[in-house]
């Protein structure tokens, strides 16, 4: 993902705590947008459509069969 | 039949004298042209104002019964004072009387309503209230919420369309590959409109600080404008993605803030 979307991953964790901000990491790398909008209604608007933008990017490499290394 | 005799000539009678209630003009009679002219302004008068009311009304964004309780408190008094001067001025003409009364009404009509016209243009010159400005804004900002929502869709669009059909040639690692200047663009673009709410927020403040002069407000819109336009390039920029449509509402955005900063250039101070 990208360097702003680790940014925005850390700040979620402040708002939101550790372990509910792994999960939505988890719910990004998985390309999972919907979970991602639900475990991050809580946060700004901008970092919840960041995070949604970034799920949808993984979800369209999911499909294409990109395998990725993190 | 034949016998029948002339009838007695006919002495004319004296006409009888007139009645004191005789309706008596004492004033040469308007001409027709001068009479239409006056029902006219008389007309006019009564259509601005009440559209008047109606505009304060709605400024004032009062509830429906507010909002009627206040435009009778305005009217009635108005339209008490013509009925009065109706009444006051048709029984000084059945008399043949003058009355100072019926001058001093049409002049306490005329007062009342040029008053409520004159307080809505004090109004509209002078401004709303903070309070119904920051409502305004409100609403703007409201709406700014809908087209930049409308805008994050249609990039998300343009952006599955494109890998989809990056998808359809290739897989795997070649799709890494090609698709990274794709995600590149709308990863800019998503960047893009999440600023452009900021963006759309300064442009409604703007109108809701009347502590900072005109001329702050056109440097300021400057600023703004120039924000705007970098990023609806983004948007606008089709060498990676097909361009995203800008709304209406981003155009007239830009719109009026390049009205307030031509003041700037104008030496509006």
């Amino acid at each position: 993902v990208s360097p702003e979307t680790i940014e925005v991953l850390i700040r979620a964790a402040v708002t939101v705590g550790a372990e509910a901000a792994i999960a939505i990491s988890k719910a990004v790398h998985a390309g999972d947008v919907d979970t991602v909008s639900q475990l991050s209604a809580v946060l700004p608007d901008e970092h919840r459509q960041q995070l949604e933008d970034e799920a949808l990017i993984q979800r369209q490499r999911a499909l294409a069969g990109v395998v990725d290394a993190t | 039949m034949g016998g029948m005799t002339d009838p007695a000539p006919v002495t004319p009678t004296p006409p009888a004298p007139q009645s004191r209630t005789t309706i008596t003009p004492r004033a040469p009679q308007m001409t027709a042209a001068q009479m239409l002219a006056d029902n006219v302004a008389t007309r006019v008068r009564e259509i601005a104002a009440m559209a008047s009311l109606v505009m304060l009304a709605k400024w004032g964004l009062l509830p429906g019964q507010w909002a009627a309780i206040v435009i009778a408190a305005i009217v009635l008094p108005i339209e008490i004072t013509r009925q009065v001067g109706k009444t006051i001025g048709a029984r000084a003409a059945a008399l043949g009387a003058g009355s100072g009364a019926v001058a001093f009404v049409v002049l306490l009509h005329k007062a009342l309503t040029w008053g409520a016209i004159a307080t809505v243009a004090v109004a509209a010159v002078t401004g709303c209230s903070a309070q119904q400005q920051h409502r305004a804004t409100a609403g703007v900002i409201v709406s700014s919420g809908g087209v930049v929502e409308g805008l994050r869709q249609s990039n998300r669009d343009a952006y599955v369309h494109a890998t989809d059909a990056l998808r359809a040639r290739v897989q795997g690692e070649e799709y890494a590959r090609q698709s990274e200047p794709i995600d590149t663009a709308f990863r800019a673009r998503g960047r893009a409109i999440r600023d452009l709410t900021g963006v759309l927020y300064a442009s409604a403040r703007l109108n809701d600080r009347p502590d900072v002069t005109l001329a702050e407000r056109a440097a300021a819109a400057r600023d703004i404008l120039e924000q705007l336009r970098d990023l609806t390039a983004i948007l606008r920029d089709g060498s990676v993605l097909p361009p995203i449509p800008i709304p209406t509402a981003v155009d007239d955005a830009e719109a009026g803030l390049q009205s307030l900063a031509t003041l700037v250039a104008g030496g509006a101070q």
